[in-house]
C-alpha cells in the first residue's frame, strides 16, 4: 500500500472516529483556524486536487484520456474521463460557449491534432503559466501567508500566486499578466478572490492561457471568482465563477474538493519545464498531417 | 602603535556593531527576526556583467560588483568565459529564457518578493516567475541532483539570514559577458538587513571545477516602495521573437 493512501486512509478513520465522538460538532458547526497576527485563518501547508477532480485540468467536460494515450503515458488504462462532473452549472456539465467561440474552440482542437506552429500546442504543453482556476487543477499547491496576503506556490512550472487581502485595488487594466491579478477578502473561512485583467491574444487565442486542453479560451473580459471555502482543517469546498461576456452566453461555474496533502515533510521540488520542452518533432507530424489531408479535431470518444 | 591597534578596535567595533543598530529599522517577526518580507530590486548593470565594465550600445556601464574586480579563473576556466564573452548573444543562457540560476535572479534587474515565515522563505523573482523555496535549518538532500535554481538551506546568523545553496546545473551563466560555473558550484548568500528599506546582499562563490578559490561579490538590495508596488510578469518564453528562433524548436 502506498504511503499516501495509507495515511489517507489513517485519516479517514481518524475523522470517522473524531465524528463518531463528537456527532454535530466540527464539521457541522464551522471550523475554527487558528489566526495569524493579521487576523486571517491560519490555511499554510500543501494541498492538492481531490481524486474528484482528476483530468479536469485536461477537459473540464470530458476529462481525459483514450485508452491508446493513456499507455503512450503510462497512465492506467481505466484512467479515462471525469470521476465526478466538475461543471455545476449549467446542469449539463458543457461550457457555455456563443457560437462564434464554438467555432474558435474547434479550431483550436483541429490545431492541436496537427500543429504546424507553436501556438498550435495547447499552452501547458508549452509551460506556460495556466491562469486561474487551471493552476489549481495540476499537482501540489504550497499556501503561506504574510500579513494582509495569501501566497500559492505550484509545483508545475514553478508558477505563483500573491493574493492581495487587505483591500488594495487592482493593479490598472493595462498591467495583464497570464495569471491574471488577484484581489481576495475572507468571509468568514471562506477565501474570496477575485481574478481580473488576464493576458490574452486578440489575434488567435492562443498566444495566452486556456481554461483547459480542450481550447476553452477567453478575451479581456473574463473575471473569475474564486471561494475557497476551508470547511474544517484538511479540507477545501473550492467554486470558481467563470464569466466572459465576449465568449459564453453565461456565467459558469465549476466546483471540486481541494485536500490537503499528508505526506510528511513535503517539499516542493523544481519543475524546469520550458527548460526541457522539445517540440519539433511534434510539429513535424502536424505539417506531414496538414499534406497529406490527416487533420482531425482533437477528442476522446473518436475511435 | 598601540593607538593604531585601539583606533582599528574601536573601527572594527563600529562597522561591526552599526549595520546591528541600523537593522532595528527593519521590521521583525513575532520570533523576533528581521522581517525581510516584501518586494526589493537590485539597481546596478550586474546582469550584463560582474566585472566593472564601460558602456555598449543597450548595455549601461557598471562599476562591478565583485570584491577585488578579479574572478580567479583557471586558465581553461578563463578560456571558455573568453569564447562565452565572443558569443554571448547567442550561448547565454538568458536569451533561451532558461532559468537564471543563483545569484544571478537577484540582479537582473527585475523586482524580487520575499515571503518568509518562520519554517520557509521564498522568493518569487518576476523574471520568468522564477521561484526558490528556501527551507529553514534542514539538510539539503543527497545529491547529486541538478537544479536550475539550485537547492537552497537556510539558517540565521544574528541579523543575517545565510543561504546555502548547492546541487545547480553547469548551464546557466553569471551574467551576459560569459562568467560561468560548473555543476559544483557552491553559492552562500548572506542577506543582511541594513535599514528598513535595504539589505545587504553578499554572495561567497566557490566551484574547485572552475575557480582556485572562492570569490565574492556584494550589492544593496532596494525596497520598492512604490505605492501599490506588485510583482507583474515577465514571461520570457512567451514572446513570439524567443519561441521561433530561440532554442523552442529544438
Amino acid at each position: 500500500m502506498s504511503t499516501r493512501l495509507w495515511h489517507s486512509l489513517r485519516a479517514s478513520a481518524l475523522v470517522l472516529v473524531l465524528w463518531w465522538a463528537a456527532p454535530g460538532s466540527a464539521a457541522a458547526q464551522g471550523w475554527s483556524p487558528s489566526r495569524l497576527p493579521d487576523g486571517q485563518p491560519d490555511i499554510q501547508g500543501t494541498w492538492e486536487g481531490s481524486a474528484d477532480s482528476a483530468n479536469a485540468g485536461h477537459s473540464l467536460e470530458e476529462g481525459c484520456c483514450d485508452p491508446e494515450h493513456n499507455k503512450m503515458q503510462q497512465r492506467a488504462a481505466t484512467n479515462i474521463g471525469l470521476r465526478k462532473q466538475v461543471i455545476i452549472d449549467p446542469a449539463n456539465g458543457r461550457i457555455p460557449f456563443q457560437p462564434w467561440a464554438i467555432e474558435k474552440r474547434r479550431e483550436h482542437l483541429i490545431n492541436l491534432e496537427a500543429p504546424t506552429e507553436l501556438q498550435h500546442i495547447e499552452p501547458e504543453d508549452r509551460c506556460s503559466l495556466q491562469g486561474v482556476p487551471r493552476s489549481n487543477l495540476r499537482g501540489p499547491i504550497q499556501i503561506l501567508q504574510n500579513p494582509g496576503q495569501v501566497v500559492m506556490l505550484f509545483e508545475w512550472v514553478h508558477a505563483y500566486r500573491v493574493i492581495p487581502v487587505d483591500g488594495r485595488p487592482h493593479a490598472p487594466k493595462g498591467a495583464a499578466t497570464w495569471q491574471g491579478d488577484s484581489r481576495g477578502r475572507w468571509e468568514g473561512n471562506t477565501l474570496v478572490v477575485e481574478v481580473t485583467n488576464f493576458r490574452f491574444d486578440p489575434v488567435g487565442y492562443n498566444k495566452q492561457p486556456w481554461i483547459d486542453s480542450h481550447g476553452t479560451f477567453y478575451t479581456d473580459t473574463l473575471r473569475v471568482v474564486e471561494r475557497w471555502k476551508f470547511v474544517d482543517a484538511n479540507t477545501v469546498d473550492y467554486e470558481a465563477t467563470i464569466e466572459d461576456p465576449k465568449v459564453f452566453t453565461q456565467p459558469w461555474k465549476i466546483a471540486y474538493q481541494i485536500q490537503r496533502l499528508r505526506e510528511k515533510n513535503f517539499e516542493l521540488i523544481e519543475e524546469a519545464c520550458w527548460e526541457g520542452v522539445s517540440v519539433s518533432n511534434r510539429l513535424e507530424a502536424g505539417r506531414i498531417a496538414v499534406k497529406s489531408g490527416k487533420q482531425r479535431i482533437h477528442s476522446h470518444s473518436e475511435p | 602603535m598601540l593607538k593604531t591597534a585601539v583606533a582599528w578596535i574601536i573601527g572594527a567595533v563600529f562597522l561591526t556593531a552599526a549595520p546591528d543598530a541600523a537593522a532595528q529599522n527593519m521590521p521583525r517577526t513575532p520570533d523576533g527576526k528581521p522581517d525581510m518580507s516584501g518586494i526589493w530590486t537590485a539597481v546596478n548593470s550586474a546582469a550584463w556583467n560582474i566585472l566593472p565594465h564601460a558602456a555598449e550600445d543597450g548595455v549601461p556601464a557598471g562599476l562591478g560588483v565583485v570584491d577585488g574586480n578579479e574572478i580567479p579563473y583557471r586558465p581553461e576556466a578563463a578560456a571558455k568565459q573568453r569564447a562565452n564573452f565572443a558569443n554571448r548573444a547567442t550561448l547565454d543562457p538568458e536569451t533561451k529564457c532558461w532559468l537564471p540560476g543563483v545569484p544571478r535572479a537577484t540582479y537582473m534587474g527585475f523586482p524580487f518578493q520575499i515571503v518568509q515565515t518562520p519554517t520557509q522563505v521564498s522568493i518569487l523573482y518576476e523574471y520568468g516567475h522564477a521561484l526558490r523555496n528556501i527551507f529553514m535549518n534542514s539538510p539539503h538532500p543527497k545529491g547529486p541532483i541538478e537544479f536550475w535554481m539550485g537547492d537552497s538551506r537556510a539558517k540565521w546568523d544574528g541579523d543575517t539570514l545565510v543561504v546555502d545553496v548547492v546541487h545547480f546545473n553547469d548551464q546557466t551563466w553569471f551574467d551576459r559577458a560569459g562568467n560561468h560555473h560548473s555543476e559544483q558550484l557552491h553559492v552562500v548568500e548572506r542577506y543582511t538587513p541594513i535599514d528598513r528599506d535595504h539589505i545587504n546582499y553578499e554572495v561567497t562563490i566557490e566551484d574547485p571545477k572552475v575557480f582556485t578559490r572562492p570569490w565574492k561579490m556584494s550589492m544593496p538590495l532596494y525596497r520598492r516602495v512604490d505605492r501599490n508596488m506588485q510583482l507583474l510578469e515577465y514571461e520570457c518564453s512567451s514572446f513570439d521573437e524567443a519561441f521561433r528562433t530561440r532554442g523552442a524548436e529544438r
